[in-house]
């Protein structure tokens, strides 16, 4: 079985030479659209800020053998965009890029009509779900559709085996999502700091609205409160104990979150993903007999007791370590394969 | 201006089918497993033909299950007469493809509407109006991802002529583009999504155990959330099921806005939120809309 490729997020030239020379087979990043203002996806700082440093970094990566893959900011398409996003797109395509990732059918036509021949690869934005989503995403033209997240390792191999002439890749590791990614509003919260410092003081980890905690009250019960609880808290994060299966199912790419998280985080997930493909595919030749596979998991369990990603960010605006990975994901059962109605939240309930 | 009435469960179809409404919508927007076995589907649409009302089905996001519950009930549906089928998922877009006599009605869910955020008023008036900023923010807020001309005719290449929107005042002015190039649109009323999962809230917080397995409180129960953040900013959401919403009351000025632009359609929903449970609550609504 042919061995599925790493792609790490990166953030500027020095961090991906990290995270290159980490393990990563393909690196992917934005750069900040010109005149746009990024509020339906991830913010400015989350981007690389120049076309010349995309340029560095996709010479660097090719020097190592390594693809750029560029995610367009602002999966969307409306009239008024038209000329900025063409602007855009051929900058990027000029630096030497390998791909885009792109999340809007609208632009996804427009790249084609472009005739740039650059090879578009699928967003998380487009919502594949099911082997029809991503048969309908593969006829627009495109070459590799990103699952949504959420899905099971069951239909993640269902969708492999009924689309052999797209390549699948799925979200591994980062910042998790409780929702349906396209169709999330939550994020680019605007309210008063002192309001915000209430709602998320105590919160270890990424905390994006869908962590906050809410006071509930049933519709129809007049005010009386139920509980406080972050009930849209389904964030997940981890697949390390679930490699070996999704290995199986025959999917082409492992994609790592983090564009918005410091390097070392994406150096950290990229080296730890790395080491255990590397083993799971010694295994694979050998046969992944019992005391490899005893290996792994004492892998996977040092890596869980490290200081790790999530981490916290100081009003400063730099980085802690919230805890070792057993103790944010592992406990709280925030496991990308968890089942499907696990409440980390459950016990902080009041 | 057509009303029609939204519901995902036989009790709450027989009292949109009592009331003045012009059609009905039947299924589920948001959860793949409120959708109706074959037998209650057929029924429904028993039902809806017994008053002589129009039939659309509504059908969520899917999984590779849903989309197979949906190859069982389609071949059923494609030998009646002018159905609809709202679709939220190119799965779904993709199999309609096998059955022409069936309408594919885009659903709201392949529709990005930025103006849906809570903080898109925040936003615009955090800018500078005449800066190039604030401009552009403004014009984002105020489209649609079908405010581009390529996005409509793929769909319509798919056979889609109809789609759904929602009720954002913001985005009424951009309408009119859609409507000019070949769509008839249909605005739901209320209920603005704000977000939806998978791995539903609802059923997470009350204890249900799997998908399979639910007990579906989200037919009788709906949340309200606040906290000190929402507040600050002067808003609630609203949890039912694996969908949160924020509510929108409309005005009877902006549904003469609406008519007068041309919108085909008014959607009303049954649920626990909307707390319209009766053919009177459907007419007295309509009535108090102007309409």
């Amino acid at each position: 079985m042919r061995m599925p490729r790493i792609l790490s997020p990166v953030t500027s030239f020095e961090g991906a030479v990290e995270v290159i020379s980490a393990g990563a087979d393909e690196i992917y990043c934005a750069v900040k659209v010109p005149g746009a203002v990024h509020l339906l996806n991830r913010p400015e700082f989350c981007c690389i800020s120049t076309y010349h440093e995309l340029g560095r970094i996709a010479n660097y990566a090719h020097s190592k053998g390594v693809e750029t893959i560029v995610t367009l900011e602002l999966p969307f398409m409306s009239e008024f965009m038209g000329k900025q996003m063409k602007e855009h797109i051929s900058s990027c395509v000029n630096e030497g890029i390998d791909a885009l990732i792109v999340g809007d059918i609208g632009l996804i036509t427009m790249i084609k009509d472009m005739g740039l021949g650059i090879p578009i690869y699928a967003s998380t934005l487009l919502v594949a779900m099911n082997y029809e989503a991503v048969d309908f995403i593969r006829k627009l033209g495109v070459k590799r559709v990103i699952l949504e997240r959420h899905m099971s390792i069951e239909e993640i191999g269902e969708v492999v085996q009924r689309n052999k002439d797209v390549e699948i890749e799925v979200f591994i590791h980062g910042q998790g999502c409780s929702n349906i990614n396209a169709n999330c509003h939550l994020e680019f919260a605007r309210a008063s700091p002192v309001a915000m410092q209430k709602v998320v003081s105590g919160i270890k980890g990424m905390i994006t609205p869908c962590r906050w905690p809410f006071d509930i009250y049933e519709v129809g019960n007049g005010e009386r409160r139920i509980a406080r609880a972050p009930i849209l808290d389904a964030f997940t994060f981890c697949s390390l104990c679930r490699l070996p299966e999704l290995i199986e199912t025959g999917l082409t790419g492992l994609k790592i979150v983090g564009r918005c998280l410091p390097p070392t985080y994406q150096v950290k997930a990229t080296k730890m993903y790395r080491d255990l493909v590397d083993l799971i595919e010694r295994g694979q030749r050998r046969g992944f007999n019992r005391v490899q596979r005893k290996r792994f998991y004492r892998m996977v369990e040092s890596f869980e007791e490290q200081p790790f990603q999530p981490e916290l960010q100081n009003p400063d605006g730099s980085w802690s370590a919230a805890g070792s990975l057993r103790d944010i994901l592992c406990t709280e059962g925030r496991c990308y394969y968890s089942p499907f109605f696990r409440a980390p939240y459950k016990r902080s309930v009041s | 201006m057509k009303i029609s009435v939204q519901t995902d469960n036989l009790r709450l179809l027989r009292e949109a089918l009592n009331s003045n409404c012009s059609s009905v919508r039947f299924g589920s927007e948001f959860c793949e497993h409120l959708l109706a076995n074959l037998g209650i589907l057929e029924r429904a649409y028993e039902l809806a033909c017994e008053e002589e009302k129009e039939f659309t089905y509504v059908t969520p996001r899917l999984s590779n299950a849903g989309i197979e519950k949906l190859t069982e009930q389609l071949p059923f549906l494609s030998e009646k007469e002018e159905v609809s089928v709202v679709v939220n998922d190119f799965g779904a877009l993709n199999i309609l493809r096998h059955y022409p006599n069936l309408h594919p009605h885009l659903g709201r869910h392949l529709i990005m509407v930025p103006a849906r955020s809570p903080w898109a008023d925040k936003h615009i008036q955090g800018e500078e109006p005449f800066s190039e900023r604030g401009r552009w923010i403004r014009d984002l807020y105020s489209s649609t991802s079908l405010n581009y001309q390529a996005t409509i005719e793929l769909y319509r290449s798919y056979g889609c002529q109809r789609a759904d929107v929602d009720w954002v005042p913001h985005i009424f002015p951009s309408l009119g583009f859609l409507m000019e190039n070949g769509l008839r649109l249909s605005v739901h009323l209320h209920l603005v999504p704000v977000t939806f999962t998978r791995r539903c809230h609802m059923a997470r917080f009350l204890g249900e155990k799997s998908p399979e397995e639910c007990s579906k409180p989200c037919l009788g129960r709906a949340f309200l959330l606040r906290n000190e953040v929402l507040k600050a900013v002067g808003l609630e959401f609203f949890l039912h099921g694996n969908a949160v919403f924020r509510l929108e009351q409309p005005s009877p000025e902006d549904v003469a806005e609406l008519k007068r632009l041309g919108i085909a359609e008014l959607i009303l929903t049954m649920n626990p939120l909307t707390k319209i449970d009766t053919a009177g609550k459907i007419d007295d609504l309509v009535l108090s809309l102007g309409l």
